[in-house]
């Protein structure tokens, strides 16, 4: 105890030093006077009573540097020292400092910038209790390797009544509710859900009640709970919330909770505001369909403690497999397996790969930046050769001269980060900026203690990497050799030479393996954006709305809505011209039914072929200029009760009429087997993503095929921004009450279509010219400085006929041969590390030879300009006063 | 002066605790003249231990310093012996005896018995 508080009392004391050393030189000053005081009384002179007290005191200094030691913590104090002296060298090299602290702060920052992501995306268990239990299931068709589709009603009924692994199975189906708020229709994001979904991800309302099963029933009550943050919206937080009734989709609702704040769904993007029972009442597929084995839910379940995800997925398998015996007329009985991955897994998974990439690069920026810093140290500590020589000869030890070193590196590792940790805190404000949902649990990335703890670390270990070796090299240095040679500026020492050199090298090698990464995702990118998507998204403008059940419960009554609103908008000056379809290319939703085509043998639905289904108004596909190929587009006369009619797209006519012509012929739906004739066919379209293949595709006229779900799509001659309020207003005397879910230019759902690759390839792009951008300074800086000292051989180079041309030769040449080494070694990894960017190229190898190639003659040029000044500063030494020189 | 001897370590603070016991607040010029002359000019207190020594005292808390003035009117500064330094000369004296009269039971001739 009693050490302890002796040890607390020296800690103390290392601060207010001054105070405590005069105190002691009063006490010591004291003790003299009464010594000598004593000596004048036994009779002495004065100068004999002072002599006398001085020799039995002893030596005052030495007393106090005792007293001292004794009073603090030398090795703190030391430290401190060390610490005054590093920022004192620094504020003496402001240059140095400056680029450093530069360098350091861009690389650290975007260290903990990306740390901060990968550790709230990856790293950290999702935001529910017990969140390794939980589990998403999906089906696969095992027949098409399609994975990752919905799960049926029947079959998730099944796995809930036979399961033993699973505590609970719980599903959803994102839809949109449209809330009247005091005469202003809006659009809500919503959800159907199983009564148990809150139990399962162990989340208790925190005002009111979940689902009561008999909620959950057919014709149970109609309630909804509600997000905290629509209820602090809409509602100000009002505690009287529960029991009130609200206007959803034309019905009265009522609220029995709220969930609490901290509860997220990131699996629906927008995230629900509502949430509604009974997911099995789907007005899009009718009842028949849905207790046939219609998959259209999203499926999560809990595991029941100490089960495994491998046991589960066992168990899963074999309910398939009676699912299937005993259901073999359902959809979903035959060529559908059941699949369970781990609920963090299925968010998370498809950017792993993107963000270890991420993380790769900024590693590997954050190595050229030590490396560059490391290389000035080096240089500078050649400079410094004097003043550590001089340290030495008094006595300082190597260790002591070593730490006094790295002490100065941590402290401008340490600026920096702290700069760098603000840049990053700058970048995640941006990050929250993406469109929702591009980065799953974005709302999660903070700067907290791990990520801070994460970035302290790396600044340590950042500062000892760069300074160790510097300061080793230094305090290894001759000190008489040194003082000999009187500080003049003798060559570099050849230890210090080659390690700059193979730090050169090093640094090219790095960043070779970032631009050839960054290259490849960059051709990619660019292939992605080339890829033609089957239709003209400039200048078109899209709507999408949801007609409510109870004021158009009639499906003639939707079909007469739209066609009269795309009669309406079409007035539009500025219009050229209008459609609805009731999905939207590259926009997330679409749907599928089994078809047979005329000379096919029918098998049903479950066996038939598949096909992308959408309807639409005859003028969509002019105003989406999707090329019709043969026959005829949509016109008025296909309306309902007439000949059935549909558009095939070029897919299907090539997979099943090939070598005819498929007009006149028909295709049915497998499910009411009418036959359709086919009228035309159009070019293919990309649906599901820039980078998916072609599917077969058919078009049927929404006025034989309404929808209460479409999309107003309309062509401008100019930019259709400004279009929008004249839409709202022809839509508003349609339906005062119609609020629009979407309104988009289909540029932008183009571009939002590949939000994720684009930011996976800006942000590595940007990391590649910040490390090109460093080494380049590298190069530069170990070439500037080497010209510099080797001034005097270059002048008398220079006196004994070498051309200018030849020094320039000389000095480039230097630089090159260092470049050449680095590219070689950088072009060898980069064939093994790019292999693993492969899931993220489209349609580019991983060894694409026109990007490596683009690669060396980035570098050469780049490498060549940072060779080239310090060369032509060579070459410009005027011999007589290199010579002159020191 | 050769043979006056130092004080051998550990038992300085001893010394200072017992001759703070029995001359109460005192300044470290006095506590060492008090020390020399108790063991009779045999024993010279060297300053340089001396002041670390009443520091790390007065670090674990064993004795407490003042400035004050001394009886002919120079500034000085007073130690005295706090509530725990009491205890600990108790017990530090306990000890020693202990080892004195071991080591006396040791380096007395020996007895038949």
């Amino acid at each position: 105890m009693r050490a302890l508080r002796g040890l607390f009392a020296r800690f103390a004391a290392v601060f207010a030093k001054q105070r405590r050393d005069r105190d002691l030189s009063d006490e010591l000053e004291s003790h003299l006077q009464l010594h000598i005081d004593d000596n004048l009384r036994r009779g002495m002179s004065l100068d004999e009573a002072r002599r006398q007290a001085v020799l039995k005191l002893g030596g005052v200094e030495q007393t106090k540097e005792i007293y001292r030691e004794r009073r603090g913590l030398p090795m703190i104090e030391t430290l401190l020292q060390d610490l005054r002296f590093g920022a004192r060298m620094l504020r003496k090299n402001l240059g140095f400092t400056v680029v450093a602290v530069i360098t350091l702060a861009l690389s650290i920052g975007a260290n903990t910038a990306i740390f901060s992501v990968i550790d709230a995306v990856l790293l950290r268990p999702l935001p529910y209790k017990d969140s390794h239990q939980l589990i998403f299931i999906t089906t696969t068709n095992v027949q098409k390797g399609v994975k990752g589709l919905n799960v049926s009603f029947t079959k998730m009924t099944r796995v809930q009544e036979q399961t033993r692994t699973l505590q609970g199975i719980a599903a959803t189906l994102p839809i949109n509710t449209s809330f009247s708020n005091r005469g202003t229709p809006e659009q809500l994001p919503a959800s159907l859900a199983t009564a148990n979904l809150f139990e399962v991800f162990g989340v208790v309302p925190s005002l009111g009640r979940g689902f009561r099963p008999e909620e959950d029933q057919e014709g149970g009550a109609d309630v909804a709970v509600i997000s905290d943050g629509f209820w602090h919206s809409h509602f100000g937080g009002a505690l009287d919330i529960i029991g009130r009734t609200l206007s959803l989709d034309g019905k009265s609702v009522l609220i029995v909770g709220v969930l609490p704040a901290t509860f997220h769904f990131p699996f629906q993007q927008p995230e629900p505001d509502v949430w509604f029972p009974r997911v099995f009442d789907n007005p899009a597929l009718g009842p028949a369909r849905i207790r046939s084995g219609a998959s259209y839910l999203t499926v999560y379940g809990r595991l029941r403690p100490g089960e495994s995800l491998a046991r589960g997925q066992a168990e899963l398998e074999a309910i398939n497999q009676t699912y299937k015996q005993d259901f073999p007329g359902y959809v979903d009985a035959s060529n559908y397996s059941l699949d369970a991955v781990s609920l963090k897994e299925s968010l998370v998974g498809p950017l792993r790969v993107s963000l270890l990439v991420l993380l790769a690069a900024v590693g590997f920026v954050l190595m050229i930046g030590c490396t560059n810093i490391a290389s000035m140290l080096l240089a500078r500590s050649t400079s410094r050769q004097r003043e550590i020589a001089i340290r030495q000869a008094m006595g300082a030890s190597r260790g002591r001269l070593t730490r006094q070193l790295l002490t100065e590196s941590v402290l401008l590792s340490a600026i920096g980060g702290i700069f760098g940790v603000i840049l990053a805190a700058g970048c995640l404000r941006l990050l929250r900026l993406l469109p929702p949902g591009t980065v799953p649990r974005v709302d999660e990335v903070s700067l907290d203690t791990g990520v801070l703890i994460f970035s302290i670390v790396l600044c340590v270990v950042t500062g000892i990497a760069f300074g160790l070796a510097p300061s080793l090299l230094a305090s290894r240095g001759d000190v008489q050799e040194t003082l000999k040679e009187g500080g003049r500026s003798a060559n570099e020492g050849r230890k210090s030479r080659s390690s700059r050199a193979v730090l050169v090298v090093l640094e090219v090698a790095v960043a070779v393996v970032l631009v050839t990464s960054a290259g490849l995702l960059m051709r990619s990118f660019g292939k992605l954006m080339h890829v033609n998507p089957g239709f003209d998204s400039s200048q078109v403008m899209t709507f999408t709305m949801t007609l409510p059940q109870p004021r158009y419960p009639q499906q003639a009554q939707q079909s007469e809505f739209y066609r009269r609103l795309v009669e309406s908008v079409q007035t539009l000056p500025g219009v050229q011209t209008a459609g609805v379809s009731s999905f939207l290319p590259l926009n997330g939703a679409l749907r599928y039914v089994y078809f047979c085509s005329q000379g096919m043998v029918c098998q049903g639905i479950g066996k038939d072929p598949i096909i992308a289904i959408r309807q639409i108004t005859p003028n969509y596909l002019e105003t989406m200029r999707i090329p019709l190929l043969r026959g005829r587009a949509f016109n008025d006369r296909d309306i309902a009760g007439v000949n059935p009619v549909v558009i095939i797209n070029q897919n299907v006519a090539n997979t099943y009429f090939p070598n005819q012509d498929p007009i006149g012929k028909h295709l049915a739906n497998s499910r009411d087997m009418i036959q359709m004739e086919i009228v035309g066919v159009v070019g293919d379209v990309k649906f599901t993503g820039l980078d998916t293949p072609y599917i077969p595709e058919m078009y049927l006229p929404q006025s034989q095929n309404p929808a209460a779900t479409m999309t107003l799509a309309i062509r401008s001659s100019s930019n259709p921004q400004p279009l929008v309020a004249a839409v709202r207003q022809k839509t508003a005397e349609l339906d005062s009450d119609l609020p629009f879910t979407q309104v988009l230019a289909m540029s932008d759902v183009v571009s939002a279509s590949v939000a994720q690759p684009r930011l996976t390839t800006q942000f590595t792009g940007f990391f590649a010219a910040l490390a090109l951008l460093l080494t380049a300074v590298g190069i530069y800086g170990v070439l500037a400085y080497s010209v510099t000292q080797r001034t005097r051989e270059l002048g008398i180079r220079m006196a004994l006929g070498a051309s200018r041309g030849e020094i320039l030769k000389m000095v480039v040449g230097q630089g090159m041969r260092l470049v050449f080494s680095g590219l070689i070694i950088g072009l060898a990894v980069s064939l093994v590390v790019t292999r693993l960017l492969a899931t993220l190229l489209f349609g580019t190898s991983a060894r694409d030879p026109l990007t490596f190639a683009a690669v060396i003659a980035l570098l050469l040029v780049v490498a060549l300009l940072a060779a080239y000044i310090p060369a032509r500063r060579a070459a410009a030494v005027d011999p007589i006063v290199a010579l002159r020189y020191e | 002066m050769t043979d006056k001897k130092d004080v051998w370590q550990g038992t300085l603070a001893l010394m200072v605790l017992k001759t703070l016991q029995s001359m109460g607040p005192l300044h470290g010029y006095g506590i060492a003249r008090r020390i020399e002359q108790t063991s009779g000019d045999l024993l010279a207190v060297n300053y340089g231990t001396l002041y670390p020594a009443l520091l790390k005292l007065e670090q674990e808390g064993y004795i407490s310093s003042e400035w004050g003035v001394s009886e002919n009117n120079r500034k000085a500064k007073y130690y005295k012996l706090t509530r725990a330094g009491r205890k600990q000369l108790d017990a530090e004296a306990r000890e020693w005896e202990q080892t004195t009269e071991i080591l006396a039971r040791f380096l007395s001739p020996e007895q038949e018995s």
